[in-house]
């Protein structure tokens, strides 16, 4: 499907980026059935009315509830980390949390845009390209600072229709929105696969300290899948202190360990 | 709104010593159960509806304990005993620093407890014994690397290390902008980090360069994950109030970079920025004191959607009337120099040059940047480059710029003798001085001028403008096959 969106994408001019990890994110209460199962099967989405499953690009950002919007900090967010080309097909790639665009939490300028305008699924290297578009490197893809207004505008002249690519770097740029936080240009990729935990193993799993402190859980994780268990402290009862100490730890990996950033 | 406690949650289906549990509460408006959302001062900020079903454990408690919104929160956690204990959170801290039969806790909930309690010398020894729980040493060594080095960065809690601590409070000291500083570096965005700054940056008299650089921290640190609701908005009330002040418009240096930073940061009404930036700029003291950022200043503001051109440009008019010469004019005609084809930035450009120094570079800049937009193709105006280019100017590099731009516009012919004469006065090192050579070497009937470029040949061998003029000089030379007949 041709859209603006996706011309602007393809431009020569429009550097790939490299590529980070994929992080399906979701409430701590789910991970003893995923465990049990080993395996993240699609669910079915509210947004698209079919069952999928939702990846961010490096970002071990919360979705949306399409259907009961933010996330709750009792929910605890636990992520599981993998090689970027697990999923092997595709459903959809958005530039952002496609779940806030429906759920009303995007500014007006790109609510009132067609949704399915941002779709890129089928352009190659639509990820990379949508990251090394609209961010200086990886790193600073990873804290969500954009390119600047001067910086976006010397790498890219935008014509007067290229609405979607301008409102998303405006929203890129902007910090007051507190709808939308840290996945207002986060990429998402949403796929109709079932993840074989066994097959394909995830590189980590973050999760409550309480969850790592149960020895059979971490045996699956560390021993099992050879899985870095990421844990984090629930003590603070705050749920932007719980995506700190998580971002702290998941940049470290990237870093430090994969040499990502 | 009163909230009244009524139990509380556990993560796993059974509580063990140092587990946390999160403490629920219920309240006469509704029938829902609420969790608490604390700020990191230990305080309620919020209370949240929770769905207890999706917890594999429930306790309840008869206790009668109520809390509102602003009250210390209450914290919940099993003894070493598995009993599980209700305190508010800073009760629960100082029996949990003291936690009897601390070997046998788990020492994932070990880490648990030691992030909430602050204790560092616990906490190295808890990732040891934790990273020794994974049974597979890759892993475990992976896990032990990233975990320090998040326990080293771990910033919403600044008691978890002792130094740190000490510094709280201490920043009122002479050095107190060094100490921040180095604070910030080592913890990075933290609300009561932010709040000294504030202090610091708008309410004290240290230098303003480190003043300058500490308000950057602050409202770049503002908008941090680790940083509060509560203190991004008080850092927004502190600098609104601090801008639209007029008599910080003469703190130039400090007042600069915080109205770039936030203009940078677009968080702030853009009207409101708008006035703020002309009100500095109308200042009379802020123009004596000029610096970079009065020129990006007045940048930004030409480029904003409110702006009033005939008030900038007035502004304009008077900084260059203020300062002919020196580094505020030439960072002001080199932005305007960019500007150029804008029709008022023009007639300030046109206005300019009548009474500029032509010897200095940014009168050339003015004069190729006017000639370039295609507004100033006048005959009095190429007039004015043409005596430029005859005079002592040749030092400029502008010199070529210009000549070819005149060469284009009047054709070549006419600048011929005024390029032979320069060629023979310019120092024969500059740069451009073999280019100029090279354009019109063929157009040339002057012996003096070809010795000159033939020696200035044999004095730069190797080089490829020296290996572009011997080209012309073969090709301008006698015809040797018709010479030998």
């Amino acid at each position: 499907m041709a859209s603006r969106f996706r011309d602007f994408l393809s431009r020569n001019s429009v550097v790939p980026s490299n590529t980070l990890p994929l992080v399906h994110s979701t409430p701590s209460y789910r991970l003893d059935s995923i465990l049990e199962g080993e395996e993240i099967v699609p669910t079915e989405c509210d947004v698209f009315r079919t069952p999928l499953t939702y990846f961010f690009v490096g970002r071990p950002a919360y979705k949306v509830h399409p259907s009961s919007g933010e996330a709750e900090y009792w929910e605890l967010p636990s992520c599981f980390i993998f090689e970027y080309d697990i999923v092997k097909a595709p459903e959809k790639i958005f530039p952002f949390d496609s779940g806030a665009l429906h759920k009303g939490r995007m500014p007006n300028y790109v609510d009132l845009m067609d949704r399915d305008d941002f779709d890129v699924q089928g352009l190659p290297d639509a990820p990379a390209r949508i990251i090394g578009a609209y961010f200086p490197d990886l790193r600073s893809y990873m804290k969500g600072k954009a390119k600047d207004t001067a910086h976006f505008q010397k790498d890219y002249t935008l014509g007067i229709f290229e609405t979607q690519a301008k409102a998303l770097h405006r929203m890129s740029i902007e910090k007051h929105n507190e709808n939308i936080d840290d996945r207002r240009l986060s990429v998402e990729i949403s796929t109709k696969e079932t993840i074989d935990l066994k097959v394909s193993r995830p590189i980590a799993v973050v999760a409550p300290d309480e969850y790592f402190a149960d020895a059979g859980f971490m045996n699956k994780v560390a021993v099992e899948w050879g899985a870095l268990p990421i844990a984090y402290p629930i003590s603070s009862l705050n749920t932007q202190a719980y995506y700190a100490l998580i971002y702290e730890r998941v940049e470290s990996l990237y870093r430090d360990n994969l040499k990502l950033l | 709104m009163t909230y009244k406690l009524s139990g509380a949650v556990g993560l796993r289906d059974r509580v063990e010593p140092g587990s946390f549990l999160i403490p629920i509460f219920t309240t006469s408006a509704s029938n829902r159960l609420f969790a608490q959302q604390l700020d990191e001062n230990d305080k309620i900020v919020s209370f949240k509806i929770i769905e207890v079903s999706n917890f594999p454990f429930e306790y309840q408690t008869a206790r009668a304990l109520d809390v509102e919104i602003g009250d210390i929160g209450i914290v919940c956690f099993a003894n070493e005993n598995s009993t599980i204990i209700i305190q508010d959170a800073r009760s629960a801290r100082e029996l949990l620093r003291s936690m009897p039969n601390w070997e046998t806790i788990s020492p994932f909930r070990q880490l648990d407890i030691c992030y909430f309690t602050g204790d560092s010398a616990k906490l190295k020894r808890a990732i040891s014994a934790a990273a020794g729980t994974i049974k597979n040493p890759a892993v475990s060594r992976t896990w032990k690397k990233v975990e320090r080095t998040a326990a080293k960065r771990r910033r919403s809690s600044p008691e978890l290390f002792v130094e740190l601590a000490s510094l709280r409070g201490s920043f009122d000291s002479i050095d107190g902008h060094d100490r921040w500083l180095s604070a910030w570096k080592s913890i990075g965005p933290t609300d009561w980090l932010i709040r000294d700054g504030v202090k610091l940056a708008f309410y004290s008299d240290k230098s303003i360069g480190a003043r300058a650089r500490i308000a950057v921290h602050v409202l770049e640190g503002a908008r941090a994950k680790s940083v509060s609701a509560e203190v991004t908005a008080y850092v927004k009330a502190v600098v609104t109030n601090w801008l639209s002040s007029a008599s910080v418009t003469e703190d130039t240096g400090v007042w600069s970079r915080v109205w770039l930073t936030i203009n940078q940061q677009q968080t702030y009404p853009d009207r409101e920025l708008y006035k703020w930036g002309t009100s500095f700029l109308l200042n009379p003291r802020s123009r004596s004191q000029s610096t970079s950022g009065r020129v990006k200043i007045w940048e930004a503001l030409w480029d904003s959607v409110h702006r009033n051109t005939e008030e900038l440009i007035s502004i304009l008019r008077a900084d260059l009337s203020e300062h002919r010469t020196g580094s505020h004019a030439r960072r002001l005609i080199g932005l305007l120099a960019e500007l150029a084809d804008e029709a008022p930035i023009s007639d300030v450009l046109r206005d300019w040059l009548a009474v500029g120094d032509p010897g200095t570079s940014q009168w050339s800049t003015a004069y190729l940047a006017l000639l370039r937009s295609g507004q100033n193709n006048d005959q009095k105006f190429v007039e004015i480059g043409k005596n430029w280019l005859k005079n002592d100017e040749g030092k400029l590099k502008k010199w070529a710029e210009i000549y070819e731009e005149i060469s284009y516009i009047r054709g070549k012919d006419e600048l011929i003798p005024i390029a032979a004469e320069w060629l023979l006065r310019a120092n024969k090192e500059m740069k451009v001085w073999p280019k100029i050579a090279s354009l019109v070497y063929n157009e040339l009937d002057d012996a003096e001028l070809r010795r000159a470029i033939e020696n200035w040949i044999d004095t730069h061998p190797g080089t490829d403008e020296s290996w572009e003029l011997q080209l012309l000089v073969n090709q301008s030379g006698p015809d040797e096959d018709v010479a030998d007949l």
